[in-house]
């Protein structure tokens, strides 16, 4: 029994030093906090493409700012991404932001679980700014939010504030708000 | 000692990883490919989530247990044959089956004559566990086809403070398919070793309104393994312990759901015939008059609604009927043989209201109240010829409780989950069972869980009115519930983006431990009774890992200890040890994938006390699918290496051969 046991212990290692070294095998980046994170840092990539900007707040050939406000979960993904979508599309900057200041010179803010407790200041702050605000955070569409993630059915979901206008500071588009869900549906 | 087998399984590794070297590029899972993906695409992907273990849905690591998911890809890419084969390959779960029934077991759980009810079984949410056994009936008993279900959810620990009975080592919840996942008709053959046949039509649509039909049925026939060994019987007046042809096994079974919004209908019905080749309680060896009928069949009227205020509101009705019967050849003193009938009918109605949503920021809070209506529960015993009436009762016995739980979000990443649930049984009075659990996440990738929680296990039917050996019934109404009470702890950490790793350690401490215990006054006379205070300690470390060419699997290995405060009593039916290998290999690409498994379990004692030898098994799926979605090919070989193995059982054989190689080709088909 102790002999096969033993054997297990050295098969495992194998296998886990198979997956490890090989080729194919590693994956060297900081990953998300969880698989949802790697997925969200897609979306937040996407919804650069669905959104319109002023032309005063993004004149035409500069990159689409993307600030993390607070615990960043997305690992490196969202920097890798925006790295590999380079060259197709408008190139995409992402940066770590810590103030309201900052928030004001990106176009897409997302806003970590950390700050859930100042999220309605904060969101306040950016009231008129034209930002676009995504979030996980409970509360937040009710608190001035515009995108907040959700996950239904073991996928992930966004949906959008009800008070979305034609005439809201950054527009998005209508294929965004076709795909955005009700919160809190089965 | 069996080193072909270790050869062949670091054989199989290797070739795997020639096929990554080779295939290294194919299937890229970084943020080269989701940088590709439309909104579209990534709202098809999956993510790792449980609903099971707070009634809404969350993800895995912020649920307050040790969870693991299996899904239909890995239902069809292994080749699963029935819930047993599926059970098997979780980590620290093992089904010991008598060549009558399986009985599911978990962390050192599975006594032989104890029915596997410390277990909860939910289809869709609706529970399947009878009152009569407790039994979670996995093999072809079992309610569904596997081919309909869409995911499973297996959830360790004590879930008896927010679904009552039975949820004591763990909740399984079975998500089935929706009639819009099939899209149309699907039918699957299956032929396999030991005449096996299985046939299978499912329909499934959504309509442009909005109404969602599924339908499905199938018929199962198997002539079994017709040459059994019994050693207990090896005796030429007993055939030589040969059982020849007794091993038969039918079963049909019909699932359909209709749903409209927020409503749904839905039923299932399962009917199996079991030849029972055993002898066990005495009867006369070699009769192919042992037979078994198991019948299950239930029915779910469900309303679920998101009112306003975002707190969704779900309301459940349900009718749950189980019938066994069972013919007993015994030989009576004149030498004749005489048919003995076991007869049970079982039914019960439900009733379940459920509201969850939010409180301020922090709380997630859910309540609910449940009712089971027992109302009849019909038992019959009596010699066939010449008739002799054994016993006859109709008792009913009802049901109810209420559960609260709240989920408060301390800090971003420290979750607090307190809950209970208090029932109430006309049997024996109420039990309170409160859980606790602290869910920490530290860093990005590591989740630390601290758990604590108690749970019962009602008597069931059986075990307040069986007694062997004499024909006095009703023996033991007054049986309480036995109880058990958890402390767990939990660290999953994901220490690269392609590893990831769970680490549990756990304490049971059960009390008024049900049990089959010799009566003072006749030895011959068993009946149960709350007997024995048992300590279970062990540990369970899991590895989850995939490449980016698609190769992934799991290993995990489950150790569990259990004893019992009466130094005398045997824990039969408890191994040590059990570890599990997953590996699944794409050939080119998803449409030919090889699903490889290895399953290991320990020596565990016997009822008598005598030693069960341990055994490994290994098991191989060719799964392919050459002409696009629409067709699917399986080949499997189980059993791979021809291990000879034994499972203990109740009595008199206390142990009962399992299959040898046996393999199964499957075709499904998509209109």
């Amino acid at each position: 029994m102790n002999t096969r046991l033993h054997t297990f212990r050295q098969l495992t290692a194998i296998i886990a030093l198979g997956f490890a070294c090989g080729p194919g095998g590693l994956a060297i980046a900081e990953p998300a906090r969880s698989p949802d994170y790697a997925l969200k840092a897609a979306f937040l990539l996407n919804f650069t493409l669905f959104a319109d900007w002023p032309e005063s707040a993004l004149p035409s050939d500069a990159p689409v700012v993307i600030g993390v406000w607070g615990d960043n979960p997305f690992g490196s993904v969202l920097e890798d991404l925006a790295k590999e979508r380079g060259g197709k599309t408008r190139p995409v900057r992402v940066v770590p932001i810590q103030s309201a200041e900052e928030a004001k010179r990106c176009q897409i803010v997302y806003l970590a679980a950390d700050l859930q407790n100042e999220q309605g200041r904060h969101l306040q702050e950016l009231a008129i700014a034209p930002v676009l605000t995504v979030s996980d955070n409970p509360g937040f569409l009710q608190s001035g939010g515009t995108i907040r993630f959700l996950i239904q059915s073991n996928k992930v979901r966004f949906a959008t504030s009800e008070t979305i206008t034609s005439n809201s500071i950054v527009r998005l588009s209508s294929r965004l708000l076709q795909l955005a869900v009700k919160e809190n549906e089965p | 000692m069996k080193h072909h087998l270790w050869t062949s399984l670091l054989a199989f590794t290797a070739t795997a990883w020639v096929w990554g070297i080779c295939h290294a590029e194919t299937n890229d899972l970084t943020a080269k490919d989701l940088a590709g993906l439309s909104l579209e695409d990534l709202m098809q992907m999956e993510i790792p989530t449980v609903v099971t273990a707070s009634k809404h849905e969350q993800k895995v690591t912020e649920a307050p247990a040790s969870v693991s998911v299996v899904t239909a890809d890995e239902i069809k890419r292994y080749g699963y044959r029935n819930f047993a084969d599926l059970l098997n390959a979780v980590r620290g779960f093992y089904v010991t089956y008598d060549r009558a029934y399986g009985f599911t077991g978990a962390r050192g759980f599975n006594r032989t004559r104890d029915y596997g009810g410390r277990i909860l079984l939910l289809v869709d949410g609706h529970r399947i566990n009878d009152p009569a056994y407790g039994t979670l009936a996995g093999r072809e008993d079992f309610l569904l086809d596997l081919d309909l279900i869409e995911r499973v959810e297996i959830v360790r620990g004590p879930g008896s403070a927010l679904y009552g009975d039975n949820a004591f080592l763990g909740v399984i919840n079975i998500i089935t398919r929706r009639g819009r996942d099939l899209g149309g008709a699907e039918v699957a053959a299956t032929y396999g070793s030991f005449d096996t046949y299985r046939g299978r039509f499912s329909y499934g649509a959504e309509s442009s309104n909005g109404v969602e039909v599924l339908l499905s049925g199938s018929l199962y026939d198997s002539r079994g393994d017709d040459d059994l060994y019994f050693p207990d019987f090896d005796d030429p007046a007993t055939l030589n312990g040969r059982a020849r042809g007794l091993d038969d096994e039918q079963s049909g079974r019909l699932f359909g759901r209709i749903g409209y919004r927020g409503f749904s209908v839905s039923g299932g019905w399962v009917d199996r015939e079991k030849q029972i080749p055993t002898a066990r309680y005495g009867s006369v060896f070699g009769d192919p008059n042992f037979v078994a009928w198991d019948k299950r069949a239930y029915g779910v009227a469900e309303f679920q609604h998101t009112l306003p205020s975002d707190w969704q509101i779900i309301v459940r009705g349900s009718y749950d009927r189980y019938k066994y019967r069972a013919s007993y050849p015994y030989a009576n003193e004149a030498g004749a043989t005489v048919l003995n009938w076991e007869l049970l009918d079982a039914q019960w109605f439900g009733g379940e209201v459920q509201l969850s949503g939010r409180i301020g920021e922090r709380h997630r809070v859910t309540l609910g109240a449940e009712y089971r209506d027992l109302f009849s529960v019909d038992q019959t015993y009596y010699d066939e010829d010449p008739y002799n009436l054994i016993y006859a009762s109709d008792p009913d016995f009802q049901s109810g409780g209420v559960f609260v739980q709240d989920e408060i979000r301390i800090l971003p990443n420290l979750l607090l989950n307190v809950g209970g649930r208090l029932d109430d049984y006309d049997t024996f009075g109420q039990t309170v069972n409160p859980r606790a659990s602290l869910v920490y996440s530290p860093r990005a990738t590591t989740t630390l869980k601290l758990l604590y929680g108690e749970a019962y296990r009602a008597p069931n039917v059986n075990e307040m009115y069986y007694q062997e050996g004499t024909d006095i019934r009703d023996v033991n109404p007054n049986l309480d519930a036995e109880e058990v009470t958890t402390y767990e702890a939990v660290w999953e950490e994901q220490f690269a983006p392609w590893l990831r790793t769970s680490l549990t350690a756990f304490r049971n401490e059960v009390s008024d431990l049900i049990a089959f215990s010799p009566d003072v006054d006749a030895i011959t006379s068993f009946y149960y009774v709350n007997a024995g205070e048992v300590t279970a300690e062990g540990t369970e470390i899991e590895f989850e890992a995939g490449r980016r060419d698609g190769v992934r699997g799991r290993a995990s290995y489950a150790y569990a200890n259990v004893e019992s405060k009466d130094a005398n009593e045997t824990f039969d039916n408890s191994p040590e040890h059990l570890a599990k290998l997953n590996l699944l290999i794409p050939l080119g690409s998803e449409r030919y994938t090889l699903g490889l498994q290895a399953q290991y379990v320990s020596s565990r004692l016997a009822d008598d006390g005598s030693t069960i030898d341990d055994y490994w098994l290994a098991h191989a799926n060719l799964f392919a699918q050459p002409l696009g979605d629409d067709l699917e090919l399986s080949v499997g070989i189980y059993n791979l290496f021809d291990q000879s193995y034994e499972d203990p059982a109740y009595g008199v054989p206390n142990r009962v051969e399992q299959d040898g190689r046996s393999m199964r080709v499957k075709i499904t088909k998509r209109f």
